[in-house]
């Protein structure tokens, strides 16, 4: 067991006509290579950015761009665009975009698009590349044949399954997913859930599952991040979060999700999420949480660690 | 019973009607039809005064269909609605005119819902202005819609354009819109499901307020099983343009009969760290095409439990007792 | 609304592009409310085709600024005429027998240019119950004297000196008395009655004016019953080849009307036709879109036949066989328009519209198609189309410049057009009359800058493509 992904300190600010965004704002979390994790958050709480961040992938006009993201030991982001390009995206750490099915090239066919990462990222000739797409397909779970079709003769739920093994092709050791099921059916979704988590036992890969679907992040997570305007404001391990969430926050969005199962009395948050542009002074949350004292009006809460691993953050627990 | 012989007259206390109902729409090629996409085929559907209906189904399903059907938007095919007793099935234009004041339509998606190029006054001031309302009255009724979806002080908001509002603000408009010729009956598809999930539950409470205030029978489009447990009396479950099982909330929930149904609610997942761990049963495939569906019984390809007759037969509904009902050869 | 506007105006003056666009604009509808404010136009009409009022003006005369980049200076226009009493020309009685009487008149001028007069024609007008004898004599500088000669006049008379072949006959054969040769080139009667006398005449190349004081006088023999009653007047132009702002053209017209008066029409022209088409194309395509079926099916298929006929053929067999006014011209392109390709590009758009859920909504609660057309639809599409209007005008001004190129339109019409048109057919290019030329086709291009930079700069704005993030 190993840490596989270590960010500290990640920050990405950018421009933008109205102002500064300050999409990511001093995140920091550890991974190990057994586990996945889930960034919840709501539009507008920067977890694209952050998801794209590690991945390089960067907005115009980028104002600020600083941090270290550990990659099984490495900090990637010493190295340069090219090198970071060769070695690192699509060979250790590969992403499935958000409305990814609709991100396929309508011209290519699926066995093409599925074999283009192994040519570009590990110089593979396109025979044996193809050969390994029709393996690919196999495994998700498509048949073979599809190797010669076009995307448009392919369902949703098929497609997505194309995208994600376009992702596991170059067998990297971690794989984003950026809202993956949101454009989806509700029996496709639990039939691609199923793929994700026959995945990671078989290939052992870490997901970074991005979401804003509470339900869904406990499908396949071992660790949950939830951000909140730019910033993680609780990270913790899913047997603990899911019964005894810690930040008000956290508490508030897992009571306002109404449940298949149980009965519970739902509660909604006030107020509306912040823009990224203008975040409110002191801690972000302050003006929806039913517990704000006036040092979460002033001053930013710090990272509070409740074990090695897992922190929040939040005045209520500043105490200890 | 046979197919085409659902004999249950309608309650004449009920606010809405629906029997035997089949939207298929034509496929136009060069002046001729080669053939009609089915999207609501044989629906029956009872809607009680003062209750919430839930309809619920994935995409392709029929539920928006027969949502925007019950709204007049599109024209049924063949069957009947009637609505509190005046059968309203064929109307059309003037004849109809009446009934778009009953019925309430809230939408999916606030921003393309709302013109862009009005701001909030004007575009709540249309239907008014629509159905004669008096100019000196307009302004009144504006200014109570707004109160009432409490986007308030109201004057912050008459002279604003939509996207000058947030998406939780746009769908209280939405909301207001639809109420403000004081229907009975609303219409709600999806109506929160392009929202923050913060801001979801907030809105359904709005929603459920204005609907005990006003005693508001509505009907609410949904493919979200846990919403629709939390907003509905009663939920219907559709697949491939059918109504495959209706009843109420809890008997639904508690014990689905449809093996869609089933295979529905075990897909769903609730917030539970053990999830990681299981693997759903989901039936294999995919909806079928509405163009030429599979005979028999629609969902005959991916159900477990298939019998020779479903391949061959559609089955008939079948009333188990007097609140659920569901179409399935398991109960025949 | 009103702030709406404003705001939206300083976005768009921020762009200079438009700041220049509007500019051109607003000069071009200036120049036209001068344009129609000074002179009506059924008065141009009739005064740029009239042949009197134009009387005394050069023919082919460039521009008179140019005389600012020449060294040598080409010649005004003089004209003296004796009815006129603010000129002071002296008229006297001379008494040479009894009963016999001569009426002189005295012209004086100051010839100060380095070139010659382009014509030279003196007119007589008088009263006098008989037939008068005159005798016109011309004094250059130095005393030098020469009869032109006589013309015997009754009412009105004209002179054209220029044209006079006898005297140049004589002048030349003075010439050789005088300096022992004939000129080398083919001596006109402007040049003579102005050229120094030595040498330099002989070659085209050194013969230079004589400046100084000029007298022209007209003797007329008058009786004892016309003494007293007797008028008899003169009025001599001396051409020069240069006037005005914009110069003449080939019937002495001046330009600048022409160039002004254009200004209005071609604003009128390309305004209303782009206006009136694109919002034409737009109400059948909202229709078209919108009732859909047999409706749709029929007007695209007119559309379709008229994207296909031959726009430029048919205007000129129409001009061929009906007399045209500019304004029946306007209505004959907008009705060959109307169902142009425009009507496929916002039915595509429309059908787009249709299917944005407020559409929806709109019908559910209750909205006539009419009004779901005009209150929801086409507020939609207006961004997208300002612009077009805007770009196209400039298509249509130079349409109708090109079809009164070809010969189609107006013939009476004063427009850019017509004055490209009457240069062409009178080979300026080739008489070396650029300016003739360049005047009307620099405003041609003037108005398609100004609204093109103006309707560019309001796609930018009002259709962002790509936005920054």
């Amino acid at each position: 067991m190993k840490t596989i992904l270590n960010i500290k300190d990640l920050y990405l600010y950018y421009r933008v006509r109205a102002g500064l965004v300050k999409a990511v704002d001093g995140v920091s979390l550890d991974l190990y290579n057994d586990e996945s994790l889930a960034v919840l958050g709501e539009s507008g709480s920067g977890k694209s950015s952050f998801a794209r961040a590690i991945l390089r992938l960067l907005p115009k006009n980028v104002y600020r761009f600083e941090g270290s993201i550990y990659i099984d030991g490495e900090d990637v982001m010493k190295l340069s665009d090219d090198e970071f390009n060769d070695r690192i995206r699509w060979s250790k750490i590969s992403m499935v975009p958000q409305a990814s099915m609709n991100a396929l090239n309508p011209v290519i066919k699926i066995g093409e698009q599925l074999a283009e990462p192994l040519v570009i990222h590990r110089n593979m000739n396109k025979s044996d590349a193809l050969e390994r797409a029709r393996e690919m397909l196999k495994f998700v779970g498509i048949p073979q044949e599809f190797v010669d079709r076009y995307p448009f003769e392919l369902s949703g739920g098929m497609r997505q399954r194309v995208v994600i093994a376009m992702a596991l092709i170059t067998q990297p050791s971690i794989v984003i997913l950026d809202e993956p099921t949101s454009a989806l059916d509700v029996l496709t979704q639990a039939n691609i859930m199923n793929l994700l988590k026959k995945i990671k036992i078989d290939r052992k890969v870490s997901y970074v599952f991005i979401t804003h679907d509470i339900a869904l992040s406990s499908e396949i997570s071992d660790r949950i991040a939830v951000m909140y305007a730019g910033q993680i404001v609780e990270y913790n391990y899913a047997d603990k979060f899911y019964k005894e969430p810690q930040h008000p926050y956290s508490q508030l969005l897992l009571s306002s999700v109404p449940t298949l199962r149980e009965d519970k009395k739902i509660k909604f948050i006030p107020g509306e999420p912040p823009s990224l542009l203008s975040p409110p002074p002191g801690c972000r949350f302050h003006p929806r949480c039913p517990y704000a004292m006036d040092i979460c009006r002033r001053e930013e809460p710090p990272i509070l660690y409740m074990d090695g691993h897992s922190y929040v953050r939040c005045w209520l627990y500043a105490k200890r | 019973m046979q197919k085409g012989e659902y004999t249950k007259p309608c309650n004449p206390k009920d606010i809405l009607c629906i029997r035997e109902l089949c939207v298929w729409h034509p496929i136009r090629k060069f002046l001729t039809i080669s053939g009609y996409v089915r999207a609501l085929d044989d629906v029956n559907l009872d809607l009680e005064r003062g209750r919430i209906l839930a309809v619920v189904g994935e995409s392709g399903s029929g539920k928006t269909t027969l949502g925007k059907t019950i709204l007049k938007i599109y024209n049924p095919t063949k069957g009947k609605i009637v609505y509190e007793n005046r059968d309203i099935t064929f109307l059309k234009g003037k004849e109809i005119k009446w009934y778009r004041r009953e019925v309430g339509y809230v939408q999916q998606d606030p921003y393309g819902a709302l013109p862009p190029f009005m701001n909030i006054r004007q575009i709540l001031e249309e239907p008014l202005i629509i159905h004669g309302v008096k100019k000196s009255e307009r302004i009144h009724r504006i200014r109570e819609a707004l109160e009432e979806v409490k986007l308030i002080p109201v004057e912050d908001f008459i002279n604003k354009y939509p996207h000058m509002l947030s998406g939780g603000q746009q769908q209280r408009v939405v909301i207001a819109r639809a109420l403000i010729l004081r229907p009975k009956l609303i219409v709600a598809d999806e109506p929160v499901s392009m929202l923050d999930a913060s801001v979801r539950i907030e809105i359904l409470t709005l929603f459920r307020e204005l609907q005990k205030k006003y005693n508001l029978s509505i009907i609410y489009i949904t493919h979200d099983l846990s919403t629709a447990k939390y907003f509905s009396d009663r939920i219907a479950v559709m697949y491939a343009g059918h109504i495959v099982e209706m009843a109420q909330t809890d008997a639904m929930l508690s014990k689905p009969l449809h093996p869609y149904t089933q295979s529905l609610i075990k897909a769903i997942p609730d917030p539970d760290p053990r999830n990681r761990t299981l693997f759903r049963e989901v039936p294999p495939g995919e909806p079928p095409s509405l163009l030429s569906p599979p005979p028999g019984c629609r969902f005959h390809p991916r159900c477990p439990y298939a019998m020779d007759i479903c391949r061959r037969e559609e089955p008939p509904t079948i009333e188990i007792n007097g609140t659920h009902s569901v179409k399935c050869w398991l109960y025949g | 609304m009103i702030k709406q506007l404003t705001a939206f105006a300083r976005e768009l003056l921020i762009y200079r592009s438009a700041l220049v666009g509007i500019i051109i604009i607003t000069s071009l509808i200036l120049l036209s409310l001068y344009a129609v404010i000074t002179v009506p136009y059924e008065e141009i009409v009739r005064k740029w085709n009239s042949i009197e009022i134009w009387e005394d003006f050069p023919r082919n005369a460039m521009p008179s600024w140019i005389n600012i980049f020449t060294h040598r200076k080409l010649p005004e226009t003089i004209i003296l005429d004796s009815r006129r009493k603010e000129l002071g020309i002296n008229k006297t009685i001379i008494t040479i027998a009894s009963g016999k009487y001569i009426l002189r008149i005295l012209f004086t001028f100051n010839y100060i240019y380095d070139d010659f007069p382009s014509e030279i024609i003196l007119r007589l007008y008088s009263n006098t119950t008989k037939q008068t004898t005159t005798q016109i004599t011309w004094i250059k500088p130095g005393e030098i004297e020469y009869i032109l000669g006589r013309k015997l006049l009754r009412g009105y008379e004209s002179y054209y000196v220029s044209s006079d072949e006898e005297f140049l006959k004589k002048f030349n054969a003075n010439l050789i008395s005088k300096l022992g040769s004939k000129p080398n080139y083919d001596l006109s009667v402007n040049i003579a009655l102005f050229a120094k006398e030595d040498p330099s005449i002989l070659s085209r190349d050194t013969v230079e004016v004589s400046k100084g004081e000029y007298r022209v006088i007209v003797d007329a023999l008058i009786g004892e019953e016309d003494l007293g009653r007797a008028q008899v007047d003169a009025k001599l132009v001396v051409y020069g080849k240069v006037y005005g702002v914009a110069g003449t053209d080939h019937r002495r017209r001046d330009l600048a009307l022409a160039l002004i008066w254009g200004a209005p029409i071609a604003l009128a022209f390309g305004l209303v036709a782009s206006i009136t088409i694109t919002f034409a194309q737009m109400f059948i395509a909202a229709i078209s879109a919108w009732y859909g079926k047999s409706l749709d099916f029929v007007i695209q298929r007119i559309t379709e036949i008229f994207m296909v006929l031959p726009f430029l053929p048919i205007l000129l067999m129409i001009s061929y066989f009906y007399k045209i006014t500019i304004w029946t011209l306007l209505a004959v392109v907008i009705l060959l328009s109307i169902f142009g390709s425009g009507v496929k590009n916002y039915r595509a758009m429309f059908l787009q519209i249709k299917e944005i859920p407020y559409i929806e909504a709109a019908i559910a609660y209750g909205t006539s198609s009419l009004r779901i057309v005009f209150r929801y639809m086409i507020p939609k599409i207006l961004p997208t189309i300002i612009p077009t209007i805007v770009l196209s005008v400039p298509d249509f001004v130079f349409l109708e410049a090109v079809l009164a190129l070809l010969g189609v339109g107006d013939p009476r019409a004063v427009t850019w057009g017509r004055v490209l048109e009457d240069a062409a057919r009178e080979a300026a290019l080739y008489k070396g009359y650029y300016y003739w030329i360049l005047e009307p086709s620099i405003l041609l291009l003037l108005t398609a800058l100004g609204f093109a930079l103006l309707g560019l700069t309001l796609d930018k704005i009002l259709n962002p493509r790509l936005r920054e993030m």
